[in-house]
């Protein structure tokens, strides 16, 4: 679960930098960095959520 | 700071701890552990690690990235914010010069505005409206940051005289001045503006162009 578990940690981290420090930039990679990451760390999350309740029969 | 820029810090702080404890301690020191009892439940090691990754993952991470947003899509609507990208520091060093006679300046030291000045003008009414600007202001982003843009800017497509009348329209100044109803018809149509008589809005291309005597004073950084 590293891979998911690094890339919210970035987003996050992104998206603290901006309230810390609103610039543009910042403001440009919450939006279009930080929250890609985020969609590909819970997409990634929920395949793993879902294959292990298939393993264990419950879907 | 906003309630929303708090729950960024906050939940995004709880995030980073959580994460950096499942990614520096791993998995099996939380699934080693005795079962942790939660009122009448009993969670075993692996229960407890697997709440703390859904927390860590999934939960906090979602909230901490939707509270930046609101943060970013309400903070987006004041005059500060423009004034994020020096493309737009002549409209706000203008606004905020009392020696001005554009549009937006006597707007500004009339007060007819009280807040959120560049928002309210360049944002249409309704739930239509806030969105087009939304979307518009995402555009915006893209430009900047990647630096697809030439300077001076210039606005994209026409100023909406819906924005002026849906203020001025009606009101006593307004209605005693002959030539707003003889206008009336092709204000409502979009070939005329308000500032065709009232412009212009803002510093003109040629003043926020290098070379010109204006540049300097407009290009002034106003934060």
């Amino acid at each position: 679960m590293k891979l998911e578990i690094v890339l919210t940690l970035v987003a996050v981290l992104i998206a603290i930098g901006f309230v810390l420090s609103r610039n543009a930039y910042l403001m440009g990679a919450t939006v279009f960095v930080a929250t890609p990451l985020l969609v590909v760390a819970v997409v990634y999350y929920l395949a793993r959520v879902i294959r292990e309740l298939r393993d264990h029969d419950v879907l | 700071m906003s309630l929303f820029a708090w729950v960024t810090l906050g939940v995004g702080g709880l995030t980073l701890v959580l994460g950096l404890l499942l990614l520096i301690r791993g998995p099996s020191w939380l699934k080693r552990t005795r079962p942790i009892q939660l009122g009448v439940v009993a969670l075993s090691g692996v229960a407890t690690y697997k709440l703390v990754a859904f927390f860590a993952i999934a939960a906090l991470p979602v909230a901490t990235l939707g509270a930046a947003h609101v943060e970013l899509l309400e903070g987006a609507k004041s005059v500060e914010a423009c004034a994020g990208c020096h493309v737009m520091w002549p409209m706000v060093n203008d606004l905020h010069d009392p020696a001005s006679d554009s549009l937006a300046a006597r707007h500004f030291k009339n007060r007819y505005i009280q807040g959120e000045e560049c928002y309210h003008c360049h944002s249409g009414y309704g739930f239509n409206g806030a969105l087009s600007a939304k979307l518009e202001g995402y555009r915006h982003l893209v430009r900047y940051t990647t630096g697809i843009y030439q300077e001076p800017i210039r606005m994209r497509g026409k100023f909406d005289t819906a924005s002026c009348l849906n203020c001025h329209e009606g009101t006593r100044p307004f209605e005693a001045i002959n030539s707003h109803h003889v206008a009336s018809e092709r204000l409502a149509e979009g070939t005329m503006s308000c500032t065709n008589c009232h412009g212009p809005a803002h510093p003109t291309r040629s003043e926020r162009t290098p070379g010109d005597a204006h540049y300097q004073g407009l290009m002034r950084d106003p934060l």
